[in-house]
């Protein structure tokens, strides 16, 4: 039952494209649309290549690609590891939870960019201000996650530890953490989306690589041609990590959904 | 230590408990006073909302009572540990660890000898017929497969008083069985203690060596009776608890304590 239903949404999902790149074909080999509103297939590839070879504004692209990936990667990082540890503790500790949650409320529905004006007049241009943003986007799901996980770990887990002779903090590492793991990577997988639409915007304000500002650089020039290379890039990309964080929640999370 | 502390491990005394519901208090225990000693099988029955399950978990140590007193060889009982084991109704096993290390929690924590705590595991597993089973994951296994690890879990502590909560209510009619014949010999084998609230009066009476039974809320002790069954079961092969007369006169007269 299952295993038929997945099969036929991937039919459908590639019954999507193939007609997405059959239509963008056609209207555009046509002539049916002008190529510097939207470019061609072959000659996205052909620009794809040209970059991968050459690279854009004489830095290559795996440099433009690792700069926007590393950029992720350490901010996800630091919000995973003070995300964690405070929101266990806000789980725990009504007055943490008082404190933390109410900053974490105000900022979170706040469009990243509104205060990333503000980070970039306190920390400059550089990679400081945008990793704060990222760090800030990420943040927010992975805290809030770890709060309800704590709320929703079975009381029994707990009692049951402690008559086996677990003490308190035996209970924290052994029964609290591995309950919270199943929602913190829900909660993970969040973030790094959140932290990676965001990145694309901080790259589009202020910044001089990543494929964020290979395509507002673009769009300054009409190239539309790389401008469609670094949205598929990003697309693919999101795609990519998510599928990989996935994968790592099977294997660490194994249990998930079978209780 | 005097002898009297010594048969008596458990103590309770005057125990009232109270929740608070909204403004009211509700009453759920009254006046339980209760001594438990080594070996014995203790079945407690009674109907629903009688304060079986907060006597239990006063006696675990996760509540205390409002009023009244509850002491394991003299001391007082302020919180779990390790010498009071409890089962669970569901099991409670960690779906992280695999069975063996489900059951190897306890010795894990106290940092016990790895090759002990191996032996250890091994003994238990085989001892609730769990061999071959010890590297599945717990959702893996059947109901009374995950009892029988819940139950090695506690066993493995060698706790001195076992307090199981309607351990065999979710299992099938001939999984119970398996596991009150299971549950019969280990308290045998090892001399252990137990704490057994049911609500299946053929269950108390086939294993308890007492039956104690509450009254509707607040829960009151109405009989307490040293019954002896269980070990009939256990000392004579020959023996079939369907054709003991008393067994059935006993049957009835608990079914009229629980019907009143
Ligand atoms: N934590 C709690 N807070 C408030 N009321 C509670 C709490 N736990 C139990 N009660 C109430 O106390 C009464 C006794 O509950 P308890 O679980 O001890 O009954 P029981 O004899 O085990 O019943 P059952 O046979 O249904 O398991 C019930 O009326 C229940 O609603
Ligand atoms: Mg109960």
């Amino acid at each position: 039952m299952e295993k038929k239903k997945k099969i036929s949404t991937r039919y459908y999902a590639i019954g999507t494209w193939v007609t997405i790149v059959l239509v963008w074909l056609i209207t555009t080999e046509t002539g049916l649309i002008s190529s510097s509103l939207v470019p061609s297939p072959s000659e996205v590839v052909m620009t794809f290549f040209d970059i991968l070879k050459n690279g854009y504004n004489g830095i290559s692209f795996w440099r433009h690609a690792g700069v926007s990936l590393s950029r992720l990667l350490i901010s996800s990082s630091l919000a995973l590891v003070t995300a964690i540890p405070l929101g266990l503790l806000s789980g725990y500790f009504v007055p943490v939870r008082g404190v933390v949650d109410s900053i974490v409320q105000f900022y979170r529905p706040l469009p990243p960019l509104a205060y990333y004006t503000l980070l970039i007049l306190w920390l400059g241009i550089d990679e400081s201000s945008k990793l704060t943003l990222l760090f800030l986007a990420a943040f927010a799901p992975i805290y809030l996650a770890c709060v309800s996980a704590v709320g929703n770990i079975n009381p029994d887990y707990l009692l049951s530890a402690e008559s086996l002779g677990a003490n308190k903090k035996d209970v924290f590492f052994t029964i609290v953490l591995p309950s919270c793991l199943p929602e913190i990577f829900t909660g993970l997988r969040t973030a790094v989306g959140v932290a990676y639409t965001t990145l694309v915007s901080a790259e589009m304000i202020a910044a001089t690589s990543g494929i964020g500002w290979m395509v507002i650089d673009a769009s300054r020039y009409l190239k539309s041609d790389v401008m469609f290379v670094g949205i598929i890039v990003m697309g693919v990309t999101g795609l990519v990590i998510d599928h990989l964080l996935k994968k790592l929640e099977k294997k660490v999370v194994f249990w998930k959904g079978k209780e | 230590m005097t002898n009297s502390t010594h048969d008596e491990m458990i103590v309770v005394k005057n125990v009232n408990h109270q929740f608070k519901k909204q403004a009211e208090d509700l009453p759920v225990l009254k006046n339980i006073n209760l001594k438990i000693a080594k070996n014995e099988f203790v079945c407690v029955i009674g109907p629903s909302g009688s304060g079986k399950s907060t006597l239990l978990k006063i006696l675990a140590g996760y509540l205390i009572p409002s009023s009244g007193s509850c002491e394991m060889h003299g001391k007082k009982i302020i919180a779990p540990d390790v010498t009071r084991g409890v089962v669970f109704q569901s099991p409670t096993l960690y779906p992280w660890l695999t069975v063996r290390r489900n059951i190897e929690y306890g010795p894990r924590i106290r940092k016990e000898d790895a090759t002990v705590i191996r032996e250890k595991s091994q003994a238990y597993i085989e001892k609730v017929g769990l061999a071959d089973f010890e590297e599945s994951h717990t959702y893996e296994l059947s109901g009374g497969m995950k009892q029988r690890v819940a139950l090695a879990r506690t066993l493995i502590n060698e706790p001195e008083l076992i307090l199981m909560d309607e351990p065999f209510s979710a299992l099938d009619a001939i999984t119970r069985m398996s596991m009150q014949t299971l549950i019969r010999n280990l308290w045998q084998d090892s001399q252990q203690t137990i704490f057994l609230i049911t609500h299946d009066i053929e269950e108390a009476l086939k294993l308890g060596t007492r039956i104690i039974v509450m009254s509707k809320r607040p829960g009151q002790i109405e009989v307490d009776k040293k019954i002896d069954f269980s070990r009939k079961i256990l000392s004579d092969p020959s023996y079939l608890l369907e054709e003991d007369q008393e067994f059935h006169e006993h049957k009835i007269e608990f079914s009229k304590l629980l019907s009143k």
